[in-house]
């Protein structure tokens, strides 16, 4: 009986242990910006490196996206990649697309959570200085979302928000509370 | 022994899971109850109630256990003192039976009357209703003396007719409302001119209205929410003016006899249209401090509104439809409000109406914007996404009945939205306004809309060919009725 006690006890304590060591593991990684199960993201390093990133904007006449192919050095990690993306869009295309993402727009912060679900805070730029009409503003989420999930294989659905609130939308045209994905645009 | 040990066992196992589950829920992100949706909403949305009064020697008493139900309040009686404390959104109410003095928080008030105890139930006077606390999380009561009843306030407050005044020249009705700018007119034709308010009526109307002058009949007439009147005008008016003074509270309606600078005519050929016939809804887009588009001295929220009234003239003329609009002056609205006027219109067809603006000037022509039709399977991915989803729609077809998220609603007239949508295409590429694209996605002025509808930009101000065509107010009127044709066109193939 002593023995069996002492068992439990010894059960207790590991089960104890185990749930204090491990307090969320989605929680963890999502504070660290890394990418969930499968995650090619490497944790942010500092280090820079050239890729080619395929960058998508709006056509002139306001019809579809257009992609655009460009090498550009970036910071390694989530959060470099993002912020490098979101700084050539803002940056402009070379190759006749229309940037639609107003000047100043750059990234606070982005989370990737084990589902693929990216949060992607933004500065108060985006939604500021965005001027446009409805297409503009179709257009301008579009090519965010498609240019941010062509280039990070692990998000699979993009939500926006704008300093540290969830952006409800950019021009009163669309709601931009939800998260978005590829079938989307 | 082992007939002992058995349940010392079994209690230590329960005891080892019990710990581990109460670990994992204390855990950051671990395992939560869901908090109902909308919990917040709805309380803070109070429906309209209202409690008849007793009248004992002339008094109008209500049952403290009535006053409770509408406050939410908690009831706390002491027999030995008798007294009563209601307790409602952190404010403390002490009634004692035989007293006329009251203690509200912490200021005592005197009472017409002193509470009184018959049958065993406390009665207050009916009157402590209008000395309650204002404050938005405490229910606001109103005792209307008129119908003997205490009512619970809709969010809009209250609205009284205070005064109406008539001349040779004009007819002038003065209202008070908690919500002046709310005030709109849900109909402008002579036979049936309405106005409505978000707020309570608390009668009555002024005995000379409708008595002479230009206004030959006002009453009350039911409303969804809120509170509206219709007025009988006599033909000779010409005009009218509806003033919203929110500081003063003040909504004034003036009918003229003549057409005065700053009032607006009546539709012509104004007309009592069938009963059955369609209710349009027009949406000027933008408003207030919400410019839209600004192109030069074209502004977009003027264009809309323009465009709107003339359209609603354009439609009645022809017997199309009956026509609401959203707003008909400058100020902004939420998608929400948009929604909520349009549902409580009735609509049977939704128009919001807007200009377009893009950086490149080689964008031109017209987008109509209407709901995409919801997918089978909808419900799964989203589940299995985490509603990870945009614009589409969370219909879940699990079950025999299929769910759509309410500001989703719109896409449950997707069909005939589109057909909307065609028809509004080929009557502007007719009138040469294309090049003309019709894109499915739900915009946020049809979020919540019950109803067929599509977000229709125009022309793209930024484009000078289109600018070029919205110079004049001839210019916005060939659109206007170019629209309309394309409403007609809906109407036939429908």
């Amino acid at each position: 009986m002593r023995t069996r006690a002492l068992w439990i006890v010894a059960a207790t304590i590991a089960v104890l242990a185990w749930a204090l060591a491990h307090p969320h593991r989605g929680d963890e990684q999502a504070a660290s910006g890394e990418g969930g199960p499968g995650a090619s993201a490497a944790r942010d390093t500092g280090r820079a490196e050239t890729v080619s990133l395929r960058l998508f904007y709006a056509s002139p006449g306001g019809d579809s996206l257009i992609g655009e192919t460009r090498a550009t050095t970036i910071r390694t990690g989530l959060h470099g990649r993002v912020e490098g993306l979101v700084r050539e869009l803002v940056r402009g295309a070379r190759r006749g697309g229309v940037p639609l993402l107003p000047p100043g727009t750059a990234v606070r912060h982005v989370y990737l959570d084990h589902r693929g679900l990216m949060t992607l805070d933004l500065t108060p730029a985006i939604r500021d200085r965005f001027h446009g009409g409805s297409t503009a503003e179709y257009f301008a989420v579009a090519s965010l979302v498609r240019t941010l999930l062509v280039n990070v294989p692990e998000a699979r659905s993009v939500r926006l928000a704008c300093a540290g609130e969830p952006l409800e939308t950019l021009g009163g045209h669309f709601a931009c509370d939800r998260p978005f994905d590829l079938t989307d645009f | 022994m082992s007939v002992l040990a058995r349940p010392r066992w079994g209690t230590a196992v329960t005891a080892l899971a019990l710990v581990t589950l109460a670990l994992l829920a204390l855990a950051p992100g671990g395992v939560r109850a869901a908090e109902p949706a909308g919990r917040s909403e709805l309380s803070l949305s109070p429906v309209a109630e209202s409690v008849p009064v007793r009248r004992l020697e002339g008094e109008a008493y209500l049952s403290a256990l009535d006053l409770a139900r509408l406050l939410g309040a908690s009831r706390a009686w002491r027999s030995d003192l008798r007294r009563l404390t209601l307790v409602a959104a952190g404010h403390r109410i002490e009634l004692t039976a035989d007293s006329p003095f009251a203690l509200l928080d912490s200021s005592l008030v005197l009472l017409a009357v002193a509470p009184r105890t018959v049958a065993g139930e406390l009665l207050v006077p009916a009157s402590l209703a209008d000395t309650l606390p204002r404050d938005p999380s405490l229910a606001r009561l109103l005792y209307d003396s008129n119908r003997g009843e205490v009512v619970m306030l809709p969010p809009g407050g209250v609205v009284r007719a205070v005064a109406y005044a008539s001349s040779d020249v004009e007819a002038r009705i003065v209202f008070l409302a908690d919500r002046a700018d709310e005030a709109t007119l849900a109909d402008r034709s002579r036979d049936h001119f309405r106005l409505r308010f978000s707020g309570y009526f608390a009668g009555p109307l002024p005995e000379a209205a409708g008595r002479a002058g230009l206004v030959r009949a006002l009453r009350p007439i039911g409303t969804a929410s809120g509170c509206a009147f219709e007025l009988t005008l006599d033909p000779a008016a010409q005009s009218f003016r509806l003033e919203r003074d929110n500081p003063s509270h003040r909504v004034t309606l003036t009918i003229a006899r003549a057409m005065l600078a700053g009032f607006e005519p009546f539709p012509p050929e104004s007309r009592a249209l069938p009963p059955g016939t369609p209710m349009v809804v027009l949406d000027a887009g933008h408003g207030g401090a919400d410019l839209g588009v600004s192109v030069g001295d074209r502004v977009e929220k003027q264009l809309t509104l323009a465009l709107a009234r003339l359209l609603r003239d354009e439609l009645e003329r022809r017997g199309i439809a009956r026509v609401s609009l959203t707003r008909d002056d400058d100020r902004a609205l939420t998608p929400r409000q948009r929604a909520e006027a349009a549902n409580h219109a009735g609509a049977d067809l939704f128009l919001s109406l807007h200009f377009d603006g893009f950086p490149a000037a080689r964008s031109r022509g017209a987008t109509a914007w209407c709901p995409p039709l919801a997918e089978p399977g909808d419900a799964s991915a989203s589940e299995a996404e985490g509603g990870a989803r945009g614009s589409r729609a969370r219909v879940d077809r699990s079950g025999p009945i299929a769910l759509v998220a309410w500001r989703d609603v719109a896409r449950r007239h997707a069909a005939r939205s589109r057909a909307l949508a065609e028809a509004v295409r080929s009557a502007l590429v007719l009138h040469d306004r294309g090049p003309v694209r019709v894109r499915e996605a739900i915009a946020g002025p049809l979020m919540g809309v019950d109803a067929p509808g599509i977000m229709l930009d125009c022309a793209t101000l930024t484009s000078p060919g289109d600018l070029d065509r919205l110079q004049t107010p001839e210019d916005l009127r060939a659109l206007a009725v170019t629209l309309a044709e394309a409403i007609a066109a809906y109407r036939r193939n429908s």
